[in-house]
């Protein structure tokens, strides 16, 4: 299934890929858009990146016939390492899909996902009343 | 502004407009005279301490340009950031509804200034966490506006809180609680 990225997804240059497994992973390519201090990538674009993945895997899991309004609850953000100037990438692990809430991790690396630069714990709202 | 200020205020500039590939602490120590301890004893630099030229100086670079942040207000501890409205930052063009993660961005880097405010040292820092509670969704085409608190700092942490708004402080679209580590003093 294709995820249709939003203005803010295209801005930051983000790019759908798929993993050896066929999971969802989102890449975030290096560029003066994302730098924070000098050398490092902003903490925000990192924690922007996490989220996208977060309800694009989300959404995914859904399928094509249920469409609730996914709604963000909260978001933590943990950064464990600098990340540098070459191309972020993102995964996400949905922890529970209930009826009305989901609860998501995603984690960020860039050459070693057993080495990540951050990790979100992303909890939303599936907002099936009837809007959307 | 007194010479020292003037001098850590350039360096600071300094420091965000760098090239990639070269080291800030390099710099700042090739064009520091004074020693830090002198910095830290400066009590009254928070009042002399220009956030707006810094944040103006910031926003011409990187991810804050990217986003488009520009300087509200500022005082002892605290800082505001504005983010004005965009259409290249929204979530979903039928709503026109901004994404979260631009007002993720605004909140690390409203809270990670008033850190400076609140110490009035330049101490490079990394966020250790951010939490951030989305209350409400903003009113497309309205300005954000964060606030970030330097409520207590020890040696190595730096703890924050905050909100955001857009147009009436007291209807907060968002919350955030973060620390933030003193990457220097370890």
């Amino acid at each position: 299934m294709k995820t249709s990225f939003s203005p803010y997804a295209q801005t930051m240059g983000f790019e759908e890929q798929r993993d050896a497994d066929g999971r969802l992973v989102i890449a975030m390519p290096y560029s003066d858009g994302v730098r924070g201090r000098p050398g490092f990538v902003h903490g925000g674009a990192l924690a922007g990146l996490l989220e996208t993945i977060a309800y694009a895997t989300l959404s995914e899991a859904l399928g094509e016939d249920d469409r609730p309004l996914i709604k963000p609850v909260n978001v933590t953000a943990t950064y464990m390492r600098g990340a540098v100037e070459v191309t972020t990438y993102a995964r996400a692990t949905i922890e529970r899909l209930g009826k009305r809430i989901a609860n998501i991790e995603a984690i960020a690396w860039q050459d070693d996902i057993e080495k990540p630069v951050a990790m979100a714990q992303i909890n939303v709202m599936l907002d099936r009343s009837g809007r959307s | 502004m007194t010479v020292l200020s003037r001098i850590l205020f350039d360096s600071l500039c300094f420091t965000f407009t760098l090239g990639p590939k070269r080291k800030a602490t390099g710099v700042l120590h090739r064009e520091r005279p004074t020693k830090w301890s002198e910095l830290r004893r400066m009590n009254e630099f928070p009042s002399e301490f220009d956030p707006a030229r810094l944040i103006e100086t910031m926003s011409r670079n990187g991810h804050n340009k990217l986003i488009g942040t520009r300087y509200h207000g500022h005082g002892e501890g605290w800082c505001e950031l504005a983010l004005p409205y965009s259409e290249t930052l929204v979530t979903d063009t039928a709503s026109g509804i901004l994404a979260s993660g631009p007002i993720f961005t605004l909140m690390d880097m409203a809270t990670s200034l008033s850190i400076w405010l609140k110490t009035g040292t330049f101490q490079p820092q990394a966020t250790l966490d951010l939490r951030i509670d989305y209350l409400r969704p903003a009113r497309p085409g309205n300005t954000v506006i964060g606030h970030g608190e330097c409520y207590h700092v020890t040696k190595s942490i730096a703890f924050i809180r905050g909100h955001a708004h857009d147009g009436d402080p007291d209807k907060p679209i968002a919350h955030v609680a973060g620390t933030y580590f003193f990457t220097a003093s370890a």
